[in-house]
């Protein structure tokens, strides 16, 4: 089972990496970096939080578009091209499969997150001659926040086509990044159903402000270990019940 | 091509979301996330979601098991 696993990520990592969606987005990812870091407006104390700044943003926003569009289209992919039957002929359980599809173009798109942050991370060394630990850990939270998202990708999937998957993960990734500051305010403006509506999605939506420390980083604050380790369980909890969900619902599928 | 314009578009769109993030600190002077105890109470409140998501599936299949077998 454990062979059968690796070749499956193997294989879902390789047709990953040779996307050109991820290609462009880690070159436009570094090119924006480096000049970030290169090119010298500022005096040195603010020309490193804008490295920092434009770093840590632009690892998150090429790690998330990337696992979006990586993931929204796998699964839908192999049933359309009818790849997943020789497969799930063999006795591969489907939910094996599907966590296999999900590894696999997570491990690519943290390959490429993986350069973007050594990139950061050599910037910031240069201007500083040290890295924080507290650089490393943004990165980190930076990371699961992507896993989280490629998950709630992956759960849509099952139920959407490519471009809906796409688009609903991207809406609900930007309700969960605006939740505690304009959901919560709009639920308080709001009566009746509407407020019910609201605090129902609120409630169910991925908290993903929660996963960013790019302030504590830019301004060289201070978080709480015990803050940190809630976060960490927290994320990991979402992105494996969103991942269950999806087994399941593809497990009873017809396909 | 199309697919750089693409992805500049949607950089553009999730920036605001971002601004508008950045926009609530800068502004207001609200309390970073992990200075607030509602973030904390609202993860928790997830968490126990989950947590209770996870054995109402479980009994539910034990219980299932126990009668198809």
């Amino acid at each position: 089972m454990l062979r059968a696993f690796i070749a499956l990520v193997k294989l879902s990592f390789l047709e990953a990496v040779r996307r050109q969606v991820l290609h462009v987005m880690v070159l436009l990812s570094l090119v924006v970096i480096g000049v970030a870091g290169t090119v010298s407006f500022f005096d040195l104390g603010v020309q490193v939080k804008i490295v920092k700044d434009t770093g840590m943003v632009m690892i998150l926003l090429a790690g998330s578009l990337s696992v979006v569009f990586l993931i929204s289209g796998a699964l839908f992919h192999d049933v359309e091209q009818r790849l997943v039957y020789p497969v799930l002929a063999r006795p591969i359980p489907r939910g094996l499969y599907l966590f296999a599809r999900y590894t696999g173009a997570l491990s690519a798109v943290y390959v490429g997150m993986t350069l973007m942050a050594l990139t950061l991370l050599l910037l910031l060394w240069i201007h500083l001659r040290y890295v924080s630990g507290l650089a490393v850990v943004a990165i980190a939270f930076t990371y699961l926040e992507v896993a989280l998202v490629g998950a709630l990708a992956m759960l849509l999937s099952t139920f959407f086509t490519p471009a809906m998957t796409a688009t609903l993960t991207l809406f609900l990734y930007l309700l969960g990044s605006l939740k505690m500051g304009y959901l919560q305010h709009l639920a308080e403006r709001n009566t009746g159903i509407a407020k019910w509506a609201i605090t129902t999605i609120s409630a169910a939506l991925p908290n993903m402000e929660a996963f960013r420390f790019k302030d504590a980083l830019v301004h060289d604050l201070t978080v709480p270990a015990n803050y940190l380790l809630l976060v960490a369980i927290y994320g990991i909890c979402y992105t494996a019940t969103c991942v269950a969900i999806s087994i399941w619902n593809f497990g009873r599928r017809e396909v | 091509m199309r697919l750089v314009a693409g992805i500049l578009v949607i950089l553009t769109l999730l920036s605001v979301g971002f601004a508008h993030e950045e926009g609530g600190h800068a502004h207001h002077h609200e309390p970073y996330h992990w200075q607030n105890a509602e973030m904390r109470q609202h993860l928790l409140a997830q968490l126990g979601g989950m947590a209770a998501l996870g054995m109402a599936v479980g009994s539910y299949r034990l219980l299932r098991r126990r009668f198809t077998t």
